[in-house]
């Protein structure tokens, strides 16, 4: 082969053009490097956008719906309709760091929500159509919507945002679960990093769903995710354990001492193990960390054998041999060590957790007792075929009014590792309600009293789908009655108060200047409330304004024949007092005054003239000077 | 006389203030060895504890330093009578004290008793079924818990927002719960 190069026609122009795409892609390149501005970084189109959506103060506030709770006024859990983001951010200074845990199942982007859409994929809709890529029946003109450059945008712009104010509720030992699958579980990841902090992801766990999709052009998908992060890991896990019940430790424990019981002369200890070894290897759904307690000892409790050798560090280790009890030697001690310090060690020949080989040549294990470990660290699989459908037709409804509810054992038993029994717990993607059915049931298994807040937009049912043909117009029904209906059939009274998120309680032209006021209307003009506001309403926005929490208990008291409110009032210097009456005596005050509350709030029309308002407020001033008086 | 000594357990005897180390010792009027409860004085058995000594202080202003150093000075119990009105005694590094009304009384079937009894007539106990240790703790947690909850109340007159007033009462709503139960038992 000749190594002389081809030779060039110089006269040929098309051969020494230069490529000027490439050539401008590498004078970018090479400025970026040059001014330090490359880094990794994760970012998308829309991302700043998103990040001041988060910053924006809410206008909103919350308006009382008696009507569609349960038990409004002593219950303590809420449910919250309207855009999520909006109520994340009403919830941002009254629950600053007080919620426990959070669930939430968003949208997974696969573009085929069916019954839930929420409201990123309305406005996705409204702009294509604007754009012409949909037509006039709100087809997709465009097919493979995942070629759209803005598809992963889009939905990072939304959940970003969301997520963002989430972990400013948390707690410091509070965590999130996310469920996602293969359409976004990387970006999810990489935003969880970013907003929580590498260090604080807590694991991604793979639910198994037993049940491989079809409609895959790569593998077949069987699985989902969950991912986990923490407010703050170290934090977290000195509080939380994050350990589940074993499933089927107390089937064993019982098992064990049926066996254990037919011990006698004929039926030695040998022989229960025998059977008890048999049984256990028979049981094909129990785990692998279940089956590995396999024996049972003379006093008939179910153990393992697990090694005691040091794992590294052989320097902080114990090497002292330990003598054996029958041949009276010395056993042989592992290369690193035994894993423990010389006092952990006598501690466990003390209480008779050694098991020492036929002779001292063989290396002693340490004992397990499966009552000592009934609770197992929460693993990173998570096998379930059944959806929550399952669930939700157990109370009576049709099977597919929910698109994809997730199983409420899932929820279950991410809140009863991750929760303490009087916690609270979040979920602003709430759909089928799924959160608070879980909250309900782990309360009703160990008697805890946690509490759920839940938030769902109140969008419309598609006409013809199942859930309207049964007489739902919208979404939030559907999961209110659902969360009725399973509190219903486990017994559980603790209701939901519902709020719904809605426009400031105060008329919207109510800020005129001068130039603007005519006289005639100057009366109409004094009142600034819209009037169909009721008193809950005012309460609420009283609560809102002054950062207090939602989900306390309202009690209805009777002074004076007329009807007071207090709200979370636990004696004197607590609570909100209000009266929005229009007999406001001396007395009354002079009765509302000595109850100290934090706040006493009353009505602006309830003041014929402001001599009366400068009554009230001396009254406050002498008998509880600590009282902050509102008129609204 | 606050309490009524028996005639055979009365010493009533001067005892000199240069016994003491006392910082100004003249503010001390007179101390006064009133009497001695022991088996010897007022034959009841003695079981861990061998003699209640009774001693009377009087000074002008009453200063609690001095009942320490008194206490740092003899073993045994005392039951110190200040003034003719205030009766203190020691229980557990305790200083516990009262204005009496009535008289003191002696109460008991041993000097251990004795001495148990008059710290529940001093801290008004009229149930002497349960153990005083028991009883005096309670009493602590309980003046704990009174101090925790005006605390409280002070922390939230002095906040401002409303929201961290409100959370301030709900600690100590908990707090008065718990106290509820104490005082309940």
């Amino acid at each position: 082969m000749s190594d002389r190069p081809e030779k060039i026609n110089l006269s040929d122009v098309h051969s020494r053009q230069v490529d000027t795409d490439l050539l401008n892609e590498l004078r970018d390149l090479f400025v970026k490097a040059e001014e330090q501005k490359e880094r990794y970084d994760f970012t998308w189109n829309g991302k700043a956008k998103a990040y001041f959506e988060a910053a924006a103060p809410t206008t909103k506030t919350l308006r009382a719906q008696p009507e569609e709770s349960v038990n409004f006024e002593g219950s303590e859990n809420l449910f919250i309709t309207g855009d999520n983001l909006e109520a994340l951010k009403l919830l941002q200074e009254s629950y600053l760091g007080k919620i426990d845990m959070i669930y939430i199942d968003p949208p997974y982007n696969t573009g085929k929500d069916f019954v839930y859409q929420d409201n990123f994929k309305k406005t996705k809709k409204e702009n294509d159509l604007s754009e012409g890529i949909l037509d006039e029946e709100g087809d997709r003109l465009v097919k493979n919507e995942k070629s759209n450059g803005r598809y992963h945008s889009d939905w990072l712009t939304m959940i970003y945002p969301r997520l963002k104010l989430a972990r400013n509720l948390l707690s410091d030992s509070g965590i999130i679960f996310v469920s996602i699958d293969e359409n976004e579980i990387a970006n999810l990841e990489l935003l969880l990093t970013e907003i929580f902090g590498e260090n604080n992801l807590a694991g991604t766990i793979v639910w198994d769903k037993r049940n491989p999709k079809g409609d895959s052009k790569g593998v077949s998908m069987q699985h989902e995710y969950i991912v986990a992060a923490a407010k703050n890991i170290n934090i977290f896990s000195e509080f939380k354990e994050f350990k589940r019940p074993k499933k089927n430790a107390e089937i064993i424990l019982n098992k064990s001492k049926e066996i254990f019981k037919k011990i006698n002369d004929k039926f030695t200890l040998s022989d229960a193990n025998e059977e008890y070894r048999k049984w256990i290897n028979s049981k094909k759904d129990l785990s692998g960390g279940e089956k590995a307690y396999s024996k049972l000892d003379e006093k008939g409790n179910v153990y393992r054998e697990v090694s005691m050798a040091a794992p590294d560090k052989p320097e902080k280790r114990s090497h002292r041999p330990l003598t054996h009890p029958l041949t009276g030697k010395q056993t042989s001690v592992p290369a690193k060590g035994w894993r423990y310090i010389d006092k952990t060690m006598d501690k466990l020949l003390q209480q008779d957790l050694v098991i020492f080989g036929s002779d001292e040549k063989t290396i002693p294990n340490q004992k397990y007792l499966l009552v000592e470990n009934m609770m197992e660290k929460l693993p990173s699989l998570y096998y379930n075929g059944a959806s929550g459908s399952g669930d939700i037709t157990k109370i009576g409804f049709k099977q597919n009014i929910f698109d994809n509810p997730k199983p409420v054992d899932l929820i279950r038993q991410l809140i009863v590792s991750t929760t303490k029994k009087n916690e609270v717990i979040l979920d602003f993607f709430a759909g089928s309600g799924t959160t608070a059915d879980a909250v309900m049931q782990t309360n009703s298994e160990d008697g805890g009293n946690r509490k759920f807040i839940v938030a769902t937009l109140d969008e419309e049912t598609p006409e013809n789908s199942e859930a309207r043909k049964v007489g739902y117009s919208t979404i939030d029904q559907i999961s209110r009655e659902r969360i009725r209906r399973a509190a219903e059939k486990i017994g559980d009274t603790s209701g939901f108060r519902t709020l719904k998120v809605d426009s400031t309680g105060l008329k919207e032209d109510v800020f005129k200047t001068a130039g603007e006021l005519d006289q005639v209307d100057l009366l109409q003009d004094i009142d600034n409330h819209s009037d169909n506001r009721s008193d809950y309403d005012l309460l609420y926005d009283v609560l809102v304004d002054g950062a207090l929490e939602y989900n306390r208990p309202i009690t209805i008291d009777t002074m004076n024949d007329e009807q007071i409110i207090k709200y979370d009032y636990l004696g004197e210097l607590s609570g909100v007092v209000c009266y929005f009456g229009e007999n406001l005596t001396d007395e009354l005050t002079r009765q509302i005054a000595i109850l100290k509350p934090l706040l006493a709030v009353f009505k602006e029309s309830t003041f014929d003239k402001s001599a009366q308002k400068v009554n009230v407020m001396e009254q406050f001033r002498i008998i509880s000077p600590d009282t902050k008086v509102k008129v609204i | 006389m606050i309490i009524e000594i028996p005639k055979q357990a009365v010493v009533n005897r001067i005892v000199p203030k240069d016994r003491f180390n006392f910082d100004d010792a003249t503010k001390i009027e007179r101390i006064r060895w009133l009497g001695k409860l022991g088996p010897t004085t007022i034959n009841l058995p003695a079981k861990k504890i061998q003699e209640i000594e009774i001693f009377s202080v009087d000074m002008i202003d009453f200063d609690l330093s001095v009942i320490k150093e008194i206490v740092s000075k003899i073993p045994q119990e005392i039951l110190f009578i200040i003034n003719d009105e205030i009766l203190i005694m020691y229980y557990q590094g305790y200083c516990i004290s009262k204005r009496v009304e009535n008289h003191l009384q002696i109460k008991g079937l041993s000097i251990d008793e004795v001495r148990d009894n008059f710290i529940r007539q001093l801290l008004d106990l009229k149930d002497i079924s349960k153990p005083l240790k028991q009883q005096v703790a309670n009493i602590k947690i309980i003046n704990e818990l009174e101090f925790e909850i005006d605390r409280i109340n002070t922390q939230i007159k002095r906040s401002i927002q409303t929201n961290k007033k409100q959370a301030l009462a709900r600690e100590r709503y908990t707090i008065e719960q718990n106290l509820a139960k104490l005082r309940g038992e």
